[in-house]
């Protein structure tokens, strides 16, 4: 007792710490989980440089090989190096699926902003036109938009872009409003701080965590439907090496030759997984509270 | 007596109870407030102090009632007089943890107000005023890069004082600034609050629930009770001779730190009670 009063510094009670982002270090399956997304995306940057065979080099007298140490992963059926064709098809296909997300966040964002501060009547209207497409699944929105656009890479990423922010544009409304109210901000308009500064400086930092961890799960999902897109034909079309549309070509060989839809096949399984595992870890990292405000990734 | 700085007619403030009514939570309250006076509002909960205070900032609107600060019609105020009185008039909220943005270092929280109404001011001079503002509450220039994380609810107050300081103010609200803050802390933020009170000659509108804090502090009081105000005068008289029956409930309520005291009070209640129950309606 005597001992404790001597050192009341022992005594003090810690005060509560909301920290947002929790300081510890990084368990093995975070890192390997970044470390797959960053290898993909150098892959995605550097590929086309590193293939060993020209991606779009027709042999017609070399089709359908199995891997070997030539051709890692075969050849397909016009004879082209199936391991060159999938560092190629990186690019379109990761690229594609990280532009469709960051355009739609930013989107979103934006829409978001406009909605929670503009008022009521702005901010109903807004909304509704968020549900009307939010109630429609992402991949008919996708498939129908990329068809009417002229079926073609740059169609599917538009398309997705249109039909994808809407999601955003809900969970960052929901995200600033509850900012908004919040007694530091509330501090900031008894300071007299513009709103364009308001929101910029002192609302809009504190309320994306959800929409970066939704935006980084959401690669994944979009990667998928880029491909699928691709697959029945509304997206990349026949020479190109989007991964998609490999598999595509490649499934009238399946029974004699696997791997030409395969490899393809698994790089956007590998992909996919990578990008929403790396998502659902900084989820975990940003707030272990966190998970069921997140909403459903993309159908 | 100066004409007052701040002053409150009839000031109405409604919100819907969820069945079609309404409730007022500040009911036709009139106060005046001269520059340089301390005035406590007290009231326990629900009371309306804090929504009469939020409507003074214009963090609510008011139903009806002006309010008119310096001359100000704050409810038909041109730009300019709008940005005079922010700049003037500043807060303290109540908890220290959530009236500072996480994202934000002490640096940009207390130099907020400067950026906002000094533009022209460099950041050098921006961070001398800072670090001349956190002195003056007890912290020093090694908390400008920091985050609000790394301080404690009483450092975290003292960095919402400085915040409120740094524009040069002539009034400062607080709300509640100690509710939050464990007993020994508290002692040390009103100490603080009464100096600058004293020293930069600052009008200082005190929310309380507790009255021993504003006897400490304040020299007039107002006692709010669903909304309306049941008394106002200087704190001593209030305090002496509480005219309203609920004024006086609320006095009863402050612990007298003497046991042999409280008991002989807690006694006379007995007393009076019994008394009141016994005798015919």
């Amino acid at each position: 007792m005597t001992d404790l009063l001597q050192r009341p510094e022992r005594l003090r009670i810690r005060p509560r710490v909301r920290r947002r982002t929790a300081r510890r270090r990084m368990t093995w399956s975070e890192l390997a989980t970044y470390g797959a997304v960053l290898v993909l995306l150098v892959l995605a940057v550097v590929g086309p440089w590193i293939a060993p065979h020209d991606p779009y080099l027709v042999d017609q007298r070399n089709t359908l090989l199995a891997p070997s140490g030539e051709h890692w992963l075969g050849t397909d059926g016009t004879g082209r190096d199936l391991f060159s064709r999938l560092l190629a098809g990186a690019r379109p296909s990761i690229i594609g699926a990280v532009v469709t997300v960051l355009a739609a966040a930013t989107i979103g964002v934006v829409v978001a902003a406009i909605a929670a501060t503009a008022g009521r009547v702005v901010d109903g209207i807004v909304m509704r036109i968020c549900e009307v497409v939010l109630s429609l699944p992402v991949m008919m929105t996708g498939l129908g938009l990329a068809v009417a656009l002229g079926p073609s890479q740059k169609s599917a990423v538009i398309a997705l872009i249109l039909a994808s922010w809407p999601s955003f544009a809900r969970l960052a409304r929901s995200e600033i409003r509850r900012v908004m109210v919040s007694p530091h901000v509330e501090a900031a308009q008894v300071l007299g701080v513009s709103r364009w500064r308001l929101l910029t400086k002192h609302v809009l930092p504190n309320s994306l965590d959800t929409v970066y961890v939704k935006a980084a799960m959401d690669v994944g999902g979009v990667i998928v439907i880029i491909s699928s897109l691709s697959f029945i034909g509304a997206g990349a079309q026949a020479p190109s090496a989007e991964w998609g549309a490999m598999v595509e070509s490649g499934s009238r060989f399946l029974n004699n030759a696997w791997w030409v839809t395969g490899a393809p096949g698994l790089a956007i399984l590998v992909t996919s997984a990578a990008f929403s595992l790396a998502g659902d870890a900084l989820r975990a990292r940003l707030d272990p509270m966190l998970s069921s405000s997140l909403g459903e990734a993309p159908r | 007596m100066s004409a007052p700085i701040l002053e409150l007619r009839d000031v109405v403030k409604t919100y819907g109870d969820g069945n079609g009514g309404r409730v007022a939570a500040v009911d036709h309250v009139s106060v005046a407030v001269t520059e340089g006076q301390g005035l406590g509002i007290v009231g326990e909960s629900g009371s309306g102090k804090s929504t009469t205070v939020r409507c003074i900032v214009g963090l609510e609107k008011p139903d009806s009632g002006t309010i008119t600060y310096d001359g100000i019609d704050l409810a038909s105020a041109s730009r300019a007089e709008r940005k005079r009185f922010r700049r003037e008039v500043q807060m303290v909220f109540q908890d220290p943890y959530s009236s500072l943005s996480p994202r934000l270092s002490v640096e940009e929280i207390v130099g907020e107000g400067l950026v906002v109404h000094a533009p022209r001011m460099s950041r050098a001079q921006r961070r001398d005023r800072c670090v001349e503002v956190l002195e003056t509450v007890g912290l020093d220039a090694g908390a400008l890069p920091r985050f609000p994380r790394s301080f404690s609810g009483g450092q975290r107050q003292r960095i919402a004082i400085a915040r409120a300081l740094a524009p040069e103010p002539r009034m400062l609200i607080c709300d509640e600034p100690v509710s939050a803050l464990d007993v020994s802390v508290q002692a040390q933020v009103i100490t603080l609050l009464r100096r600058m009170h004293r020293e930069l000659g600052l009008t200082m509108l005190f929310i309380a629930h507790d009255l021993a804090v504003v006897r400490h502090l304040c020299d007039s009081v107002l006692v709010m009770h669903e909304g309306r105000v049941e008394e106002t005068g200087p704190v001593s008289s209030v305090y002496a001779q509480p005219e309203a029956g609920y004024t006086r409930a609320l006095l009863d309520a402050i612990p007298i730190p003497d046991p042999a005291r409280d008991r002989a009070r807690r006694a006379r209640w007995r007393a009076s009670t019994i008394a009141e129950e016994t005798t015919p309606a």
